[in-house]
């Protein structure tokens, strides 16, 4: 896998867990990304997204009061998004088919199992950047099912050795 | 028209940066190769920074145990008739259950998983759910106590197969 400097990306992590938040953002440091904004909840970063126009957004599941995948729906949607098209990545410990295909079918752009491995995070950043060379990012289609079931599986071998 | 093109979109509110979708640049156009630095490197710097926090995480761990240890004697405490309490319960294991692995306690991750999983599974606990679900706090509390990193080996075997044993035993039960 190429190296790449991230350092001109903004990136938003929604994430209500203090240490999930710590994890994600000395990663993200690691990995050039400097330009981080953090919020506690969907409905904090639906609010600040008008205000700090992200390249990517890194999403937690479970959280109150308004949860990741209310935030995929929201963000998704074009009469209160401020940015219909930005990608999606959705962290989170349910790895259940039904949950899987539920963030797919919400507009979830790659999905990424807990616990964190810093190489998962890294290939799914990359593979964000490698696609879009033609335009944003688009989320992925529910007509295209097997292609997005590869990263799913990709998920699954990420997790922390 | 087409019911999409009849969508109005949200005005941004005052003050907003605006975001125009004509304007933006593609992420592929504002990174660039990194020719003297493979990624394997870059990993190597995450997980050094992940190390760091380490001692951080620690010190919350029994924290956060005993705020799990208070949920269960709560739920113990109604038998038949806690399903708020489980809910609260189901929260909180699943909150320890995301960091452990990413720090090395893989076991308290998935022994989080198997309670996580009887929980998702179970709207109210009567004493044999009760029972199991002791078990499962009992076998994070050895882990933390005695400090078992990554899957713990021979202990950290025969909590899971104790844990996976009793859940069909009360499975074969109901």
């Amino acid at each position: 896998m190429k190296a790449y400097d991230l350092s001109q990306l903004r990136v938003t992590i929604v994430e209500d867990d203090r240490q999930m938040r710590a994890i994600l953002a000395a990663c993200l440091n690691a990995f050039g990304v400097t330009d981080i904004q953090v919020c506690a909840d969907g409905k904090e970063a639906l609010g600040r997204l008008w205000l700090f126009p992200t390249d990517i957004v890194l999403t937690d599941w479970e959280m109150k009061p308004m949860s990741g995948i209310e935030l995929v729906h929201a963000l998704r949607d074009e009469t209160t998004s401020p940015r219909p098209d930005v990608p999606i990545i959705m962290i989170t410990g349910h790895t259940q088919a039904e949950k899987v295909l539920e963030a797919r079918d919400s507009g979830v752009t790659l999905f990424l199992a807990k616990p964190i491995a810093p190489h998962a995070l890294y290939a799914r950043l990359v593979h964000l950047v490698e696609q879009s060379g033609d335009g944003p990012e688009r989320p992925a289609q529910s007509s295209a099912p097997r292609s997005w079931l590869a990263h799913i599986a990709g998920a699954a071998s990420g997790r922390a050795r | 028209m087409s019911a999409a093109a009849n969508k109005r979109r949200r005005p941004a509110p005052r003050g907003v940066i605006t975001d125009d979708p004509a304007q933006r640049v593609p992420l592929a156009a504002r990174v660039r190769v990194l020719p003297d630095l493979d990624a394997a490197a870059v990993i190597a710097r995450a997980e050094e920074a992940i190390l760091a926090l380490k001692d951080d995480y620690r010190t919350t761990l029994g924290a956060s145990y005993a705020e799990l240890t208070a949920l269960y004697r709560a739920a113990a405490a109604r038998p038949g008739e806690n399903a708020t309490e489980l809910r609260s319960l189901y929260a909180h294991a699943f909150d320890m259950k995301g960091p452990g692995g990413t720090f090395g306690y893989a076991l308290i991750s998935r022994i989080g998983d198997l309670l996580c999983a009887f929980l998702s599974r179970t709207a109210v606990a009567g004493r044999r759910e009760l029972a199991l679900i002791g078990l499962h706090v009992d076998a994070l509390a050895t882990v933390i106590r005695d400090g078992i990193e990554g899957d713990g080996g021979e202990i950290g075997r025969v909590l899971l197969v104790s844990l996976e044993q009793a859940a069909a035993k009360l499975r074969a039960r109901r």
